[in-house]
């Protein structure tokens, strides 16, 4: 069980705590997101209970979140990072970011990745590049999977 | 905790039962590799508390390995994949990947990613293809990380 950590900005509250998720808001979160807009409820809730979660919240109300999957000892990889429309322009995924790598829990790691299609310049803010062996990587997709 | 499974071929057992696990011999194939010659045991530990590990056996011996990090729904990707190299040229790395592809836990998932140096050859025969945009994908390499 990774470490819950909480921290906070304005009104807003930052928190891993799991128990804390609204299902409800993720999945009307995915279901606006190009890479997500197809996957079920019961994909949700099973990668959100395998995953590192850390999530925004106004409130009660939860307004971002992103998804780690990681040993906790070699590497990383960030997923669903999603600000509701309402949130945006904020700074909220520089929050995210910046919580995100100096959780505990991830620190020493050999390699973080993440896919996106048009917010490089959010994650080379912290340190992210374009591969640099990308003829090293190979993938196996299913894009008809959920 | 993921479903144990457990396959045969010739004198070769691949089992995912962590309670099998040895630390030492872990230890031993990851010391013969370029990537993880200098990863202390304390890192190698947590990162197989936190991975769905395969191991094949040749009676007691352990002679090969692979390691999937994965949240069980949308995402693995595969590390230290490992063949004891009086062993190599056999099949085993093929079998392996066979098994990990088709575990009960890792179906549907809609990304696979792994790096390789020089085994492209081998991944691309169970379905991994090159990438097709290595423009979206971001990383953040610490080659001193252990």
């Amino acid at each position: 069980m990774p470490t819950i950590i909480e921290t906070h900005k304005d009104d807003l509250t930052l928190s891993t705590d799991p128990k804390r998720l609204d299902l409800e808001a993720i999945c009307a979160f995915l279901a606006q997101a190009y890479w997500a807009d197809t996957r079920s409820r019961t994909t949700i809730e099973r990668s959100l209970n395998n995953s590192l979660v850390f999530a925004i919240y106004d409130g009660e109300r939860q307004v971002a979140m992103a998804r780690v999957v990681s040993d906790y000892a070699t590497f990383a990889w960030l997923c669903d990072v999603f600000v509701h429309p309402d949130y945006r322009g904020r700074g909220i995924g520089k929050w995210l970011m910046e919580t995100i790598l100096a959780h505990p829990d991830l620190q020493g790691l050999r390699r973080w990745m993440l896919a996106t299609r048009d917010a490089h310049g959010l994650y080379s803010q912290y340190g992210y590049t374009p591969l640099q062996n990308p003829e090293r990587w190979m993938e196996l997709c299913d894009p008809a999977a959920t | 905790m993921s479903t144990l499974i457990e396959a045969h071929k010739d004198q070769l057992t691949i089992s995912s039962d962590p309670q099998r696990l040895d630390l030492d011999a872990v230890c031993d194939l990851l010391g013969g590799v370029f990537w993880a010659k200098d990863r202390s045991r304390a890192v190698i530990q947590a990162s197989l508390e936190h991975s769905l590990v395969f191991d094949v056996y040749e009676g007691q011996e352990q002679v090969a390995m692979a390691r999937v990090i994965s949240d069980f729904a949308t995402f693995a990707w595969v590390d230290d994949v490992i063949v004891r190299e009086d062993r190599r040229g056999q099949g085993i790395g093929k079998w392996l990947m066979k098994i990990i592809l088709t575990h009960p836990d890792l179906q549907g998932l809609r990304r696979w990613a792994l790096v390789t140096r020089d085994a492209h050859g081998l991944y691309r025969q169970v379905g991994f293809t090159p990438l097709q945009k290595p423009e979206r994908r971001m990383e953040i390499l610490d080659p001193d990380a252990n």
